[in-house]
């Protein structure tokens, strides 16, 4: 009687602790998919992230309750997103300190929409909308991308309100960075643009040298 | 032991006719607010391809397909509203991108729409007939949440409880007139409160009817906003759909519409408008 207990709390504990584990660390994995290696090569990449854009908040403004300043949050968390993917990644405010940059990277807000909650446990979804734009050294566009960032929570009681507001909008942009980190990273024209941007370093040795570098 | 007219079991019996009166109008309440109290439900629309759309055209490798979605049967089971009376029509629209080499750029803000008839130019922008009836989706949900501009629910002093006043109770026979509750007051009194309450309960229903429909309206804007078309890069062998949202006027007599949408070729400065009618 009690080995059947004991075996029926062990595989209770299974489903309840191991397993959320297993499926937390899966999914960790795939999100950490490393970037292909032609996009680290090309030499100076910038993102525009200019103070209109760090200061944008959502238009309709909601009854009782404070402004979601998401573009404050982006200014934060785009740069060490994309850094992943573009490791000469250099953060500028206006278009015209690009430089001779091979790659500038330009996102807009498109839509920033959040559902008012009518009750605190009402949940609710916040949907952020940015349109990127990748021009080449000529100032041609070569890439354009709109990522949406998504999250949901509760609005929260009088005391948890502002915590969770700032969770939400956190949530959202951090979707929305490694949406774009991810979009940038399987780009087939990006991709081709670091080709040619960095011609003396696509020689096709590095294959063949990677497995022995591995081995111990 | 009985008791006795006018005993304390007398207001017992009161308060529990009260109380039974107060439940069943707040059950016939919320049966009639749950229908609007249920969440807008969305079916996911089937993804098609350009050639299986209504209206499909092809330039250098390129193919767009434009399915517009007029009736009302399926504007009800895909954006759970009647957006024809709304004054916008919801066309999906998809981009194939066939060609092997080339990747092109569609750029969301540079498409245009209008009536045929009013006479679309192949290119540049719209005429002024083709735009004057432009509206935003915020528009669209305003009138959505709570139907005309400036309609307002019947004020009803919502601060004002109905006062309990005194036991409420018929007069019985055999009761002395003298008796001040054998009076007919109490008869007027009794109907008064029950007409407050019933008023008290249809201003309640009718203000979560309210609320849960604007919240509802907001839920189907934002369900619309997640599943618009919106700027995008098609490399090669890539497809990207999605719905456009056309103002019409709203008597539902929808005209000839043309949609004009600018293609670029990524990396270059060549740009393509493909035109479709519907």
């Amino acid at each position: 009687m009690s080995k059947a207990r004991t075996s029926l709390l062990a595989s209770l504990l299974f489903y309840f602790l191991v397993l959320p584990a297993v499926c937390v660390t899966a999914r960790s994995q795939t999100a950490q998919t490393p970037p292909p290696a032609d996009l680290k090569m090309i030499p100076r990449v910038v993102l525009i992230l200019t103070p209109e854009f760090c200061a944008a908040k959502n238009t309709k403004r909601i009854p009782y309750e404070d402004e979601f300043e998401v573009g404050k949050a982006a200014c934060v968390q785009l740069e060490p997103a994309l850094k992943n993917v573009f490791p000469n990644l250099v953060r500028v405010q206006t278009a015209s300190s690009t430089g001779d940059a091979e790659l500038v990277l330009a996102p807009i807000f498109v839509d920033i929409s959040v559902i008012k909650a009518q009750f605190a446990y009402t949940e609710r979804e916040l949907v952020l909308l940015v349109e990127w734009t990748a021009k080449d050294k000529s100032g041609k566009r070569v890439w354009l991308q709109t990522v949406q960032g998504l999250a949901k929570n509760t609005r929260g009681t009088a005391f948890t309100f502002r915590e969770n507001r700032r969770l939400l909008i956190q949530g959202a942009v951090q979707d929305l960075a490694d949406k774009s980190a991810s979009e940038m990273a399987d780009s087939p024209v990006l991709r081709k643009l670091a080709r040619q941007a960095a011609p003396q370093a696509v020689p096709t040795a590095p294959p063949a040298k990677a497995p022995a570098a591995q081995a111990p | 032991m009985r008791p006795g007219p006018g005993g304390p079991f007398e207001e017992g019996n009161f308060v529990f006719r009260y109380s039974l009166t107060s439940i069943a109008g707040i059950l016939v309440g919320l049966s009639l607010v749950q229908p609007a109290y249920a969440g807008p439900k969305f079916a996911e629309y089937p993804v098609r391809k350009a050639s299986d759309c209504a209206v499909k055209v092809e330039k250098a490798g390129l193919v767009i397909g434009v399915q517009p979605i007029e009736d009302l049967k399926d504007q009800k089971i895909y954006f759970d509203s009647d957006l024809t009376s709304k004054g916008i029509i919801p066309v999906y629209v998809v981009l194939e991108n066939g060609s092997s080499e080339d990747s092109f750029l569609f750029d969301k803000i540079a498409f245009q729409y209008g009536t045929i008839d009013a006479g679309i130019p192949s290119r540049g922008a719209p005429s002024q007939a083709a735009v004057q009836d432009t509206r935003t989706l915020t528009e669209v949900q305003n009138v959505q949440s709570g139907g005309e501009p400036g309609h307002r629910l019947r004020p009803r002093d919502p601060g004002k409880r109905p006062e309990p006043g005194p036991p409420v109770r018929t007069p019985r026979a055999g009761a002395p007139a003298s008796h001040p509750r054998a009076s007919g007051t109490y008869v007027n009194s009794n109907s008064v409160d029950s007409a407050n309450l019933a008023f008290a309960l249809v201003d309640i229903t009718f203000a979560i009817v309210a609320m849960r429909r604007a919240a509802n309206a907001e839920k189907i804007q934002q369900y619309m906003l997640k599943n618009e078309l919106q700027s995008n890069t098609l490399s090669p062998g890539r497809s990207v759909h999605g719905f456009l949202y056309i103002p019409v006027p709203r008597n539902g007599l929808v005209e000839k519409t043309r949609l004009l949408i600018p293609i670029t070729k990524a990396g270059t400065d060549e740009t393509f408008h493909l035109s479709l009618d519907f």
